[in-house]
């Protein structure tokens, strides 16, 4: 178990900053059976893994990635529009037309 | 020339636009309509340095967001409590689902630094390309796709749900990213 956790460390690692991670880390272990394969995956995102922040991070991030980047496009969109969709205060009708006034009277 | 009293009849169809990316740069409704105010004022004095076929939206973006800058260099110590005003206006109004979600996603904008924001604002909402958003950030266009990467990636660092059991290695990264942003 302490061999393979390292081993399973070691893929981690590669497929942290990786975008082909994955594949890589399978070639770095090729006997793993599909069982352990499982275990891989339990023991990567099990609390009980004692593993550094920023690699709980890296991993979070991969899987997260992109439904989160579509719900902060969509909200963006939303804080935007909120305003923008709001009828226009009168202070600024009435600003314009008073600047058009000026602008009337000088020429 | 005919055209020159045109323009300014586009100011007003333009409001709702300033008013929201003065809203997503100051996040104070007041200071925002205040901000809006100023850029009309100036952009009707200097109406004659428009030039005519160009953005408009995009020239007063730009007068804008120099308005705003020279305030909150003026004021800087004013801008931290967007924040509480941008949550109590938000409770007063919509009830729908989401409206969580919403706040938080508010919250986290609104911890981004200044430049970071206005750039996701301008590409992510606004609608203008990053060519555009350059020239009214008076910037490279890569520093603009760089602030809205950095921008992009701690929004979604700051909005990463951590699960009830993750606490405990969860927290540690938290106080990590707040201590180094």
């Amino acid at each position: 178990m302490k061999e393979l956790r390292a081993t399973l460390q070691h893929g981690r690692d590669l497929s942290g900053g990786n975008p082909g991670g994955d594949t890589m880390g399978e070639r770095k272990v090729p006997r793993l059976d599909r069982k352990k394969k499982t275990m891989l995956t339990s023991v990567s995102t099990s609390p009980a893994d004692t593993s550094p922040a920023p690699q709980g991070k890296g991993r979070g991030k991969r899987g997260l990635e992109r439904p989160l980047q579509a719900h902060i496009g969509r909200q963006l969109q939303a804080v935007y529009n909120q305003v923008l969709e709001e009828k226009v205060p009168d202070r600024f009708i009435q600003l314009l037309r008073e600047l058009e006034a000026k602008q009337d009277d000088k020429s | 020339m005919s055209g020159a009293a045109d323009p300014r009849q586009e100011l007003l169809t333009l409001v709702p636009k300033l008013r929201a990316f003065a809203m997503s740069l100051c996040g104070k409704p007041d200071r925002a309509d205040d901000l809006v105010q100023e850029t009309l004022m100036k952009a009707w004095a200097k109406m004659s340095s428009f030039q005519p076929g160009t953005s408009m939206i995009a020239w007063l973006y730009t007068i804008l967001r120099n308005e705003f800058y020279t305030e909150y260099r003026r004021h800087r110590r004013e801008v931290p409590d967007a924040d509480g005003v941008f949550a109590a206006r938000l409770t007063t109004r919509a009830t729908q689902d989401g409206q969580l979600e919403f706040q938080d996603f508010r919250a986290a904008l609104f911890s981004l630094p200044a430049d970071q924001r206005e750039a996701l604002v301008l590409i992510g909402a606004s609608g203008l390309s990053y060519e555009e958003a350059a020239r009214i950030c008076g910037c490279p266009v890569g520093t603009v796709k760089s602030r809205v990467n950095r921008g992009r990636a701690k929004l979604a660092e700051l909005l990463t749900p951590s699960a009830p059991d993750e606490k405990e290695t969860a927290q540690p990264a938290w106080r990590a990213a707040a201590a180094a942003g």
